[in-house]
């Protein structure tokens, strides 16, 4: 049993939401999200074979983190302008101590959103928040997805999306769109 | 005739298909924020038909467990019940009825979604207590308890060694060791 587990590898990003936090690991025909709390483990398999498309959207959120930061940073940079003597260097080791969240958060990039779709349900992967990290994980994702399924070029797509026969242009990721038809 | 297409994660507005498939990022033509959308063929497979149980033509053909009129295709792998085409959960090369999908009869490795980390738990256990140590006097058994009761149960589906275990084990074990001291020293005086 366990020499069978160990056959997943994690991916990079970790997704935090109350107490509970989340990551990816790769498995050899599916890619397996792990939802933790410390105490327990909740499990959701994506199969490569399943997976019909993946969307990663860049957010303002990181905006919002970095002035967030940076009024960290500011205010006790102010308070040392302001005072003198050995309280300056204590501002001034405080308003550094809060410029490395500012950096780290620089650092790590811009913030993203990524969805993954299959023919049931569209995810929202908690883990992959940074735009840089999601493409490199969507990247490795990829390549399993076109093992198992295949690949498809953009103008195969863009022809089979254009088709207006009954069901040649049809995606069926949108499961209300499908029980219509 | 076309389903919906993908829609912006932000503001559900439809991305135009130019943009699918391209490896960059494109502005959303609504919300402008730029979204990157990979399209994979599972996307164009549409969902295979449930297939439909026969009626039972013979009256001595033997009948599926919940529907009396169809015909048994084939045994449930969990409890032995007779299936008709519409009763079959194939999972695994494994043939299933309902019932014990639903009960969780079925030990198919891929369906389970929960465990229980007892490594953790017991860890936390040996460790958390310290902060008020004098309940330790209680936590340190049942510390050494969770782990016996936890070594054979299954850890995360991941794979994890036994190191927390044994490392709730021991500092369960020394904080035993510790209360047996006092408890030497309060008896000789």
């Amino acid at each position: 049993m366990a020499k069978r587990e160990r056959l997943y590898r994690r991916l990079p990003g970790t997704g935090y939401r109350l107490q509970v936090y989340s990551r990816l690991w790769l498995g050899p025909d599916h890619l397996l999200w792990v939802e933790s709390t410390g105490f327990s483990e909740r499990y959701k398999r994506f199969y490569y074979g399943e997976i019909q498309a993946i969307q990663i959207q860049r957010t303002k959120t990181g905006l919002w983190f970095t002035a967030g930061f940076a009024l960290l940073l500011l205010i006790p940079l102010l308070i040392a302008l302001w005072v003198t003597g050995v309280w300056r260097v204590v501002w001034l080791v405080i308003a550094g101590t809060f410029s490395i969240p500012l950096i780290v958060h620089l650092l790590l990039g811009p913030t993203c959103v990524c969805l993954l779709h299959t023919a049931v349900q569209s995810e929202k992967v908690r883990s992959l928040g940074r735009l840089r990290r999601a493409r490199k994980v969507v990247g490795v994702l990829k390549d399993r997805i076109e093992t198992a399924q295949g690949t498809i070029s953009r103008d195969d797509v863009l022809s089979r999306l254009g088709d207006t026969t009954p069901t040649g242009g049809d995606i069926w990721i949108n499961p209300a769109a499908r029980e219509a038809t | 005739m076309n389903a919906d297409r993908l829609a912006c994660p932000n503001c559900k507005h439809p991305i135009p298909t130019e943009s699918y498939n391209t490896g960059a990022l494109h502005p959303c033509p609504n919300c402008e924020l730029p979204v990157l959308t990979e399209l994979f063929p599972a996307a164009f497979r549409p969902a295979d038909p449930a297939t439909a149980a026969e009626r039972i033509l013979i009256s001595d053909q033997a009948s599926c467990f919940f529907h009396p009129q169809k015909k048994a295709l084939v045994t449930c792998d969990g409890c032995g019940r007779f299936l008709c085409a519409l009763c079959d959960l194939e999972l695994d090369q494994k043939h299933f009825c309902p019932s014990c999908l639903a009960f969780g009869q079925a030990s198919v490795e891929r369906l389970e979604n929960h465990r229980i980390l007892y490594d953790n738990s017991a860890l936390a256990l040996a460790i958390l207590p310290i902060l008020a140590w004098p309940l330790t006097l209680i936590t340190a058994p049942a510390t050494v308890a969770l782990v016996i009761y936890g070594w054979k149960k299954p850890a995360s589906v991941v794979g994890r060694t036994r190191f927390r275990s044994i490392l709730a084990l021991f500092l369960a074990v020394l904080q035993i060791i510790g209360w047996f001291l006092i408890l030497v020293m309060v008896l000789a005086r």
